[in-house]
């Protein structure tokens, strides 16, 4: 971590550059966070102490450069930097403002008055938040092209015209059947081969339908030993700019046993996902102090049930019925498939998912998983049968 | 009588030749096509080709149904046209209707629907011709049409939101859309519609766009 970047120099970075003492407390806690941050001394218009992580990312302002350097080198800076000359305030800013390393990487700089003569700044990487912006979406983006390839609407599209055209063929060689035999005189020979293509086509649908079986069957789930602790917080993160956004206060009870199942990762981190998207949509109508979201992972019999549970306005009666009803959804852009396709991949796992109200306000969600056989949680009283 | 002719334009080879097979059992003369190009050319040819009937896929792969039928209207075809699809969907059934199609049938073919389908296309022109995309409702410039006061008769006793459901589902939206957009249930939405269809005395869906966008009662009430 200490790698120096730094050319004739021979100062090492994070240790003061010349007479001005930086503060040994500030000093330790920026290299234990590896921010980017340096002091610059007014008094000498230096750049007194720069951090390691600052040193290994910015080499053309080594410690001990002048103000004229730094500015030179971050494009943009001497704006930010401007306001925090002169006057002998003790403590003022920060002041923020976007820069350029060398013309060419996107910075925030943060500068801020930290004494009569120091004067602090940080430079924070903005395509690097980006990218971790841009990964959270493509993470979202794979899960949505997962659920939206396998989804139940598609292949209801699929099969309805797929399977109309033979059954269009077998409807139309029976009405020509009919109206030679109602006139009289028909050809037998005609007839009989009208009705062996007729029986071909009803073969044909036979195989489409096959295929869709063979193709639901492909869609077994994977065989995996999963970390349910682990699989939680992976759907949470994936949800965590959502639930900022909402201000949405969560409350992960996770258990103190890490409970294994087994099956197929996507699959479930899906369901999760899917069930932590309802929860937060729930909300959305809900006062601000008052979103709540509780996930909670625990064993109970010889199963690991997981509850995603929110504070939102609840489900009507005539929603409730409707839960699992394909194509039925209460989001004006939903499809009505989600929920279903949940219930399936939980049942794939030999585990069950139901609802139930709470008694304030919103529902909860309910899944239960088998427990692997070797990872039970502790303490459990289940599996002592013969 | 002269025999009545029928072009059917289809990639389904199966569909195509069985419907073909059928039709002719029923007495038509038929001739069938696997793409539009063929049966464009061929009807350029024709003498009267207002007396042959185009029943059109809509979906096949390079010139579609629709496309084929806008080419008929370039080069002035006067040809009536009844579509035939897989899965109705309504936005396309507007557009078929809009272009001046006799109807709009679902596979499988039923055989009265297509029977008075194929009817209306061979009775003598109070279509004025197929080559002239109906205009939307109330701006027929010809006179006084039975089939059109009845259409308005009707349309007059629908309330505003039931027009305004309507509306909705001639632009081809989901019921669930429609709720949201108008901000009442999708229950209520249900009940607009089968009231909607009862005051307009619509026997299905494509029978109910073809009146809103001809602006007329169809003729076999």
């Amino acid at each position: 971590m200490n790698n120096t970047h730094s050319q004739s120099s021979p100062q090492r970075p994070g240790v003061r550059a010349s007479g001005i003492l930086a503060d040994a407390e500030a000093i330790a806690l920026f290299d234990a966070l590896q921010d980017p941050v340096v002091f610059i001394d007014l008094a000498s218009d230096k750049v007194s102490w720069c951090s390691a992580e600052f040193a290994s990312r910015f080499p053309a302002v080594p410690p001990g450069a002048s103000l004229a350097t730094l500015l030179l080198a971050f494009d943009g800076l001497d704006r930010c930097v401007a306001g925090m000359q002169g006057e002998e305030t003790a403590v003022a800013g920060p002041v923020r403002g976007v820069v350029h390393y060398e013309g060419r990487v996107r910075f925030e700089a943060a500068v801020a008055r930290a004494g009569k003569h120091r004067v602090v700044l940080r430079v924070e990487d903005i395509a690097e938040r980006e990218r971790v912006t841009q990964r959270h979406l493509e993470d979202r983006e794979r899960l949505l092209f997962t659920s939206r390839a396998i989804s139940v609407s598609e292949m209801a599209t699929t099969l309805a015209h797929e399977i109309n055209q033979p059954i269009g063929a077998i409807s139309n060689l029976l009405r020509g059947i009919g109206m030679r035999l109602r006139r009289g005189g028909a050809d037998n020979n005609e007839i009989l081969t009208a009705l062996d293509r007729a029986i071909d086509q009803a073969r044909f649908a036979a195989r489409i339908i096959a295929r869709i079986r063979d193709y639901t069957h492909s869609l077994q789930p994977q065989r995996t030993r999963i970390d349910l602790v682990g699989l939680v917080r992976a759907s949470m993160v994936l949800l965590d700019w959502e639930i900022q956004r909402e201000g949405i206060v969560v409350c992960v009870n996770l258990g103190d046993s890490a409970l294994s199942v087994e099956g197929d990762e996507v699959m479930l981190q899906q369901v999760l996902v899917n069930l932590l998207r309802n929860a937060i949509d729930a909300m959305r109508g809900a006062p601000h102090d008052a979103r709540r979201l509780e996930v909670r992972v625990q064993a109970v019999e010889g199963q690991v049930e997981i509850t995603v549970s929110d504070s939102g306005c609840g489900l009507s009666a005539e929603a409730e019925k409707n839960l699992f009803v394909p194509f039925v959804s209460t989001k004006p852009t939903g499809m009505g498939v989600g929920l279903n396709i949940c219930r399936s991949f939980i049942e794939l796992h030999q585990g069950r998912l139901w609802l139930s109200h709470n008694e304030a306000a919103g529902c909860t969600f309910h899944i239960t998983l088998p427990v692997l056989g070797d990872t039970k949680a502790d303490g459990e009283p289940e599996s002592t049968q013969p | 009588m002269t025999q009545k002719t029928i072009f059917i334009v289809d990639d389904n080879a199966e569909f195509r030749q069985s419907a073909e097979w059928w039709l002719q059992g029923a007495g038509y003369q038929v001739e069938s096509f696997e793409s539009p190009d063929r049966a464009l050319d061929q009807l350029a040819g024709e003498e009267t080709p207002e007396q042959v009937c185009v029943l059109l896929d809509v979906r096949m792969p390079g010139m579609s149904g629709l496309d084929m039928h806008d080419a008929l209207h370039a080069r002035g075809i006067p040809s009536p046209v009844i579509y035939m699809t897989g899965h109705a969907a309504v936005p396309l059934a507007v557009e078929a209707m809009k272009k001046g199609a006799i109807t709009f049938l679902e596979k499988p073919l039923d055989d009265v629907a297509l029977e008075s389908a194929l009817e209306a296309a061979f009775s003598p022109s109070p279509r004025q011709g197929g080559e002239r995309p109906m205009t939307a409702a109330g701006d027929e410039a010809a006179g006084p049409d039975p089939a059109q006061a009845a259409y308005q008769e009707c349309f007059a006793r629908l309330t505003p939101r039931e027009r305004e459901v309507l509306q909705g589902i001639v632009d081809g939206k989901l019921n669930k859309v429609i709720a949201d957009h108008l901000d009442i249930s999708i229950k209520t939405v249900e009940v607009h519609r089968s009231r909607v269809m009862n005051k307009l005395r619509a026997k299905s869906l494509p029978d109910l766009i073809k009146m809103v966008v001809t602006g007329r009662m169809s003729q076999t009430l």
